[in-house]
């Protein structure tokens, strides 16, 4: 393996920590709510043990190939032209699970901050700047992406001065939906929690055993899912249920409504911050599918994938003009998800042992 | 390569030789002389030697064997033997003299080269509070004698390289050769035998053909006219370049933070050099900025402001008629012209600027209602802070950095500074310099390399070198103040 295209386990921890807080943190106490009502943070924990489970599967399948990164692994398993097929498949779920995540962004600049900047005026941007960070190598990228996951420090104290707020009766009854609903809420925690895929493709370039590498996927979503309790934990206190269900993006409420001394609107302050954030998820999958389709063509290098992978990314963004379409692409994504990070890897895992195709341990 | 000519026996062909290959130049002069009745000749440029070495160590010595062997012995610092005429015109323009006898297809180079050297002093764009007050001058000897006076080890290498087809300007490469990485060593050293140019200009012409990304805005060698910068530099394993003629040395690789270290953080007490030093950053910050920061506020994001300051601004924008963005402009270019003006103006004049920019522009534009007086000062924070750094090229980057931020901020407001800042660390964690990272140790992040980037850690705590040029020992002390643990 190239030196110059591997990156190390702490960066693959704050990578998928980056990965996976993604647009859902403004929403998901919001969507959590409307099913779990009170519980909302134990469906969050039950969504992360799930999250867990969906990596450990996915890196039992990636543990039999340890210098393989999926499209090598499926061309090994389902042969030659079913495989290129799934490649193809997998290079459109992660460009449309981009494009969800860029168009869900777009969503939120367009309502709180610039209500008036055209649409292809903010796509530009972001088209320009995926341009520039993917195009790099591999560790270039990580090395960016590294800098931008610390951001979810400021992110976190901003949302932490919530606490003044926090109004523990609100909570009560814990299990006033009931656990049906509780555990159901847990889905809407495993969608926000997708990104972490990113390491079915980096895989085999991170340095270090496979066990290493589970641990940092495994720490990074344990983290992401504190978080995540503690946001919703927050935003299910600060406001009283009543408020809540008329709150889409409860986090930006919360923001808004504390003073911040000499700022009166710290949101300003937050939403660059998640937008750069953003910015970085949304790259990882630009990463993901220009790999794949520089694999498909046997190019040595994922460069010259890249702007026909924004480009391409950024149309479909600009295409839907109302609200509806632009929502059914996250739901088609987020649908497509389920099938490619758990049912697809749980078949070729089996398929795999099956055929008892695995690769010889150097 | 120059064709090699060997040299006649007899004199007069051998001194129409040089005449011509030196098209009879006026300043090439011959001393006749006769000893022991063979006829000699002294031939040397007027221009290049040193009259007195002529007459003291030559000509006296000359006179004194008159009546010795044919093969004189000269007193000068070195004189050796050639045959080679066309060596011996490469030293003639080097300011060294021939001797030659009749009869013999032999002659000497006698080193006769006049030096005129400027006395060491403080450079007058690095200046520090405490710490030595010597800087280079334009003499390459010079300067590696401060540094070699300093790094007594019999590791400090020097390297001559002569580049340039026509002007063979003569470049010293420094390096420790225990310490610095030898890839590194090497890199250098090609890239500098590649150069291949009629002139060389140092240091601004070799940091050009020598660096990386010859795109960026970000200088990518450190240049300084401070033989401690030097030293310092080079016991972290980098190599130092000198060039004859120039009074600064080029460090290569550095990082950007770099750029943020002044001698000075190493003389005072470190919670003072620390507190400096997140200033200094902290400005980097400020200078590209918060132009833009303020044109967003303005335009886009008002709201973000308490009611009574943004009564105050609404207030002081009612009679401008122009938006923030071509106010900031207006008086970002006025301040440049200023201040490039100020560099220019012999200083007798200069105080002119002081009364034109100070009086004139600060407070009549905003009289006249072209600029408002939040503006003038949000303009003159930023110039004042893009001053703090101390490296010049950082500066005038840094400079330049902030006016895409404001078309940046004056488009998209917020969202433009935060796209601007990512498109700029993506730019900065890209490059790199001879194989190390630019931005190190942020990126790749390094923790350990923290203690003198932000803050300076007490020098008892900086116990390794920093990781970016790949020295060969990382270690660079151990405990020091072991005589704590005795009490």
């Amino acid at each position: 393996m190239n030196k110059e295209t591997t990156i190390t386990r702490g960066q693959l921890f704050l990578l998928i920590l980056k990965f996976e807080i993604g647009v859902d943190i403004l929403s998901l106490p919001y969507r959590i709510h409307l099913i779990s009502k009170g519980g909302g943070w134990i469906s969050v924990f039950l969504g992360g043990f799930l999250i867990q489970l969906v990596i450990l599967l996915c890196w039992l399948l990636m543990r039999r190939f340890p210098s393989s990164s999926i499209y090598d692994i499926v061309t090994l398993i389902m042969g030659k032209w079913i495989g290129k097929l799934l490649i193809i498949a997998y290079v459109g779920y992660f460009l449309l699970m981009g494009t969800s995540v860029l168009v869900n962004a777009y969503g939120v600049i367009n309502r709180w901050m610039l209500q008036d900047t055209p649409r292809w005026a903010i796509l530009a941007l972001f088209l320009f700047s995926s341009i520039y960070l993917v195009r790099q190598k591999l560790r270039i990228i990580a090395r960016v992406l590294v800098l931008i996951s610390f951001l979810v420090l400021p992110m976190m104290v901003l949302i932490s001065y919530g606490l003044k707020e926090v109004n523990l009766l609100y909570l009560l009854p814990l299990t006033e939906a009931g656990w049906p609903n509780i555990i159901s809420g847990s889905t809407e925690t495993l969608m926000a929690m997708f990104g972490f895929e990113f390491f079915l493709v980096v895989f085999p370039m991170v340095e270090g055993s496979s066990g290493g590498k589970l641990k940092s996927v495994a720490s990074a979503s344990a983290v992401v899912v504190l978080l995540y309790a503690f946001t919703v934990f927050i935003c299910s206190t600060a406001f009283s249920p009543q408020q809540l269900d008329l709150m889409p993006e409860p986090v930006i409420y919360l923001l808004r409504s504390i003073p911040l001394g000499t700022m009166d609107r710290a949101d300003f302050l937050f939403l660059p911050i998640w937008l750069i954030s953003i910015f970085g998820a949304i790259c990882g999958y630009y990463y993901t599918a220009s790999y794949g389709i520089s694999y498909l063509f046997k190019q040595k290098h994922h460069k010259k994938a890249v702007p026909y992978v924004v480009l391409a990314s950024c149309i479909i963004a600009y295409l839907p003009q109302q609200k509806e379409k632009l929502e059914l692409i996250s739901t088609i994504s987020n649908r497509s998800a389920y099938f490619f990070l758990m049912i697809l890897p749980l078949l070729l895992l089996v398929l795999s042992y099956i055929m008892k195709r695995k690769e010889k341990m150097i | 390569m120059t064709p090699t000519n060997q040299a006649f026996s007899e004199l007069k062909m051998n001194i129409s030789y040089v005449e011509q290959s030196l098209y009879c130049t006026d300043d090439l002069k011959q001393q006749q002389l006769l000893l022991n009745g063979v006829q000699s000749v002294l031939l040397y440029i007027d221009s290049l030697v040193d009259q007195e070495i002529i007459q003291t160590h030559v000509l006296t010595a000359l006179n004194s064997q008159a009546h010795s062997e044919i093969y004189p012995s000269f007193t000068t610092l070195e004189s050796r033997k050639d045959t080679d005429l066309q060596r011996g015109i490469d030293s003639l323009i080097q300011g060294k003299c021939l001797y030659i006898i009749d009869g013999y297809p032999e002659f000497y180079i006698l080193s006769t080269e006049k030096m005129y050297v400027r006395s060491t002093t403080e450079p007058e764009n690095e200046g520090v509070i405490r710490g030595p007050h010597n800087g280079f001058v334009e003499q390459l000897s010079v300067n590696l004698n401060l540094i070699r006076r300093q790094i007594i080890s019999p590791s400090l290498i020097v390297r001559y390289f002569n580049v340039g087809e026509k002007t063979h300007t003569k470049i010293a490469v420094v390096y420790l050769q225990d310490l610095a990485n030898p890839e590194l060593v090497n890199e250098v050293k090609e890239r500098i035998t590649s150069i291949s140019s009629d002139m060389v200009l140092a240091p601004g012409f070799i940091e050009e053909f020598m660096e990386d990304n010859p795109f960026s805005l970000f200088p990518q060698q450190l240049n300084t006219e401070r033989p401690d910068r030097v030293i310092a530099n080079l016991m972290e394993g980098r190599v130092a370049i000198l060039a004859e003629g120039s009074p600064s040395a080029l460090i290569a690789p550095v990082t950007f933070f770099a750029f943020y270290q002044s001698p000075d953080d190493y003389h005072g007490r470190w919670i003072v050099s620390s507190f400096l030093r997140l200033i200094r950053m902290m400005s980097f910050v400020i200078a590209f900025t918060l132009p833009a920061v303020y044109i967003a506020t303005i335009s886009f994001h008002s709201a973000i402001l308490p009611i009574e300051l943004a009564h105050t601004i609404k207030k002081s924008l009612q009679n401008i008629p122009f938006p923030a963005l071509v106010e900031a402009m207006l008086l970002e270019l006025i301040f440049e012209v200023l201040r490039e003006a100020g560099v220019r103006l012999p200083s007798r004049v200069g105080q002119t600027i002081g009364i034109v920019g100070g009086l004139v522009i600060g407070d009549a534009i905003v009289r006249a209602g072209l600029v408002s007086y939040t503006m003038i000062i949000v303009v003159s924070l930023t110039a004042i802070s893009s001053f703090l750094v101390p490296s010049h090229e950082m500066s005038s980057a840094v400079r330049i950095l902030r006016f895409p931020m404001m078309i940046g901020a004056a488009l998209f407001g917020y969202i433009g500074i935060a796209f601007g800042l990512v498109i700029l660390t993506i730019h900065l964690c890209k490059m790199e310099n001879f194989g190390s990272p630019y931005f190190a140790p942020v990126a790749p992040f390094r923790l350990a390399d923290m203690k003198d980037v932000w803050i300076r850690f007490p020098i008892w705590a900086l116990r390794g070198r920093p990781h970016d040029a790949r020295p060969q020992r990382l270690n660079q002390q151990k405990f020091s103040r072991s005589w704590k643990k005795r009490e």
